[in-house]
């Protein structure tokens, strides 16, 4: 197999090689794996699917619009379960039990190290099967070609801007000692994403696309594709996203000066 | 012996309260976060349903209905979904549980004091969260017999989950990971409990189906009880809710003794 050149590529490559010969040892839980992806998937899209039972639509969204938008999240969830999230509580632990320090000292940048570390190769298998959704439920709703054009990057943009935003928020680990707090908050905060920002009302939506873009890191791509969205939206999202860079770096580096290391 | 067996438990009780309140920035985080979602998603979402529909009804639930239903839906939640024996799978893989057979006082009971403890600070919580409803507006005013109805009821729900999350995590003598039973089964939890979308919403079939299941009595029953609204009588549902925890305590009970025969006690 050609291995990637980049040293990050190349470890992120190695990672995912271990995790998966992990899993292939352990063959049920591989298979409840699985089962976990596609219940997440079964209950998001039957959630819709029981409501638009009774409504034609929401705002001036139809079930079609929604399933989209629900694929979309779905699809972009698939490659953060797959290679980030399962890091955040990681970090908490390794926080909690000074082990942090041996990340802190390979010749690796330390972030990508600790968002890296360990991978879940199975979320990344049920990929096609939800991108071939969004491409469905795109047919259905008749995009525009320039819209089918901007989709890869628009939903790179989902993915990179979800993973930022999440990593801004486990910095607040480095300033609590349990971390189950920070970490519960985070998830709490991906419960928004499961609906567009136009459901909620004005401070909350203001809140989540302009002070911590939560929302507007999938309503702001999905709105592009299908044509709807306003012209600013999309460089916005651009800055925020360098904006929440910039502030993780900065957070990062003021919880590092706060870090006891239980260990040493 | 009695009066012995009571003050193992205060003292385990006691000890598992002062750690859940230890870090406190963890403790109030997690009581805000979950109240605040609510509010934001839940409270919001079925409101701009109910607009897009200009007020109109859905299945019998008016808009005022409805938003009553998912605060109650709220603190039913809070009351019931524990997950205070997240650290069962670990004990057993990591051997630690050989401890708990050598103490005078049996792992299921520490696990119980773990659940009572935490069923204490959900209680507070909870009341909290009913006064703080009904003062700005969210909730009707509400007779105190439906009230502490609807939170026995709760509470007797809560046991209901907290055996479902003991078997869950003694998965874990034959499985190396056990979380995903957990998650599988709050996503259907929250689906088919009526947690967000009331029941009475579903197709006919599965609502059918699902009266045959544990489903309803997590979410939809106490929540109808509260409302006073519940199609069926307290009789009827406390029996069967009853029934399902006799049950899966035989069941947890029964997987506990084929797994200890497994357990080779890893780290002693």
């Amino acid at each position: 197999m050609n291995e990637p050149t980049s040293p990050y590529l190349r470890v992120l490559h190695q990672q995912m090689l271990n995790s998966l010969a992990k899993l292939m040892s352990f063959r049920i839980n591989f298979l409840l794996s699985t089962i976990f992806d596609l219940a997440a998937f079964v209950t998001f899209y039957y959630t819709t699917d029981f409501l638009f039972l009774h409504i034609s639509h929401i705002g001036s969204w139809t079930r079609e619009n929604f399933l989209f938008y629900i694929f979309w999240l779905q699809s972009v969830n698939c490659i953060h379960a797959g290679i980030v999230a399962p890091n955040f509580w990681n970090f908490a632990s390794e926080i909690r039990d000074g082990n942090l320090d041996f990340r802190l000292l390979r010749p690796l940048g330390s972030l990508f190290d600790i968002f890296t570390a360990l991978t879940r190769p199975v979320a990344l298998l049920t990929l096609p099967f939800i991108l071939g959704f969004v491409i469905y439920y795109g047919i259905q709703l008749g995009l525009p070609p320039m819209g089918w054009v901007m989709m890869p990057f628009l939903w790179i943009l989902s993915l990179i801007c979800i993973v930022l935003i999440e990593v801004m928020i486990s910095m607040g680990l480095l300033w609590t000692k349990g971390g189950d707090g920070i970490n519960f908050v985070r998830i709490h905060c991906q419960q928004f994403q499961r609906w567009p920002d136009f459901v909620y009302p004005d401070r909350i939506r203001w809140v989540f696309t302009r002070i911590i873009p939560f929302l507007a890191a999938i309503t702001f791509p999905v709105r592009a594709v299908i044509g709807q969205g306003a012209w600013w939206e999309i460089p916005f999202l651009c800055v925020a996203m360098v904006c929440v860079w910039f502030v993780t770096k900065w957070l990062w580096a003021q919880g590092l000066r706060r870090y006891e290391s239980a260990s040493s | 012996m009695v009066r012995n067996e009571l003050g193992k438990w205060r003292k385990t009780i006691s000890v598992a309260l002062s750690r859940y309140m230890a870090f406190k920035a963890d403790f109030f985080l997690m009581l805000v976060a979950p109240s605040f979602v609510f509010i934001a998603i839940n409270y919001n979402i079925w409101r701009s349903v109910y607009q897009s529909r200009g007020g109109e009804s859905i299945s019998g639930f008016t808009m005022d209905q409805m938003l009553h239903y998912q605060c109650w839906s709220f603190i039913i939640t809070l009351l019931v979904r524990s997950h205070r024996t997240w650290n069962l799978s670990e004990h057993i893989r990591y051997g630690r549980l050989t401890a708990f057979l050598l103490y005078p006082f049996d792992a299921w009971k520490f696990y119980a004091s773990e659940f009572i403890g935490f069923q204490l600070l959900q209680l507070v919580t909870a009341a909290l969260a009913v006064g703080v409803l009904q003062v700005f507006k969210f909730l009707p005013p509400l007779d105190p017999q439906t009230l502490a109805i609807g939170f026995g009821f709760s509470l007797l729900v809560s046991v209901l989950w907290f055996a479902l999350d003991f078997t869950f995590g003694l998965a874990a003598f034959w499985l190396e990971e056990v979380w995903i039973f957990r998650v599988i089964f709050g996503f259907f939890a929250v689906l088919f409990s009526g947690a967000f979308i009331p029941i009475e919403l579903f197709p006919p079939g599965l609502q059918t189906f699902l009266s045959y299941t544990p489903f309803p009595l997590i979410t939809s029953v106490p929540a109808h009880i509260f409302m006073g609204t519940s199609a069926v009588s307290l009789w009827s549902a406390t029996t069967t809710l009853v029934g399902w925890i006799a049950a899966l305590i035989l069941c947890a009970a029964f997987v506990w003794r084929r797994g200890l025969r497994l357990y080779n006690a890893a780290g002693i």
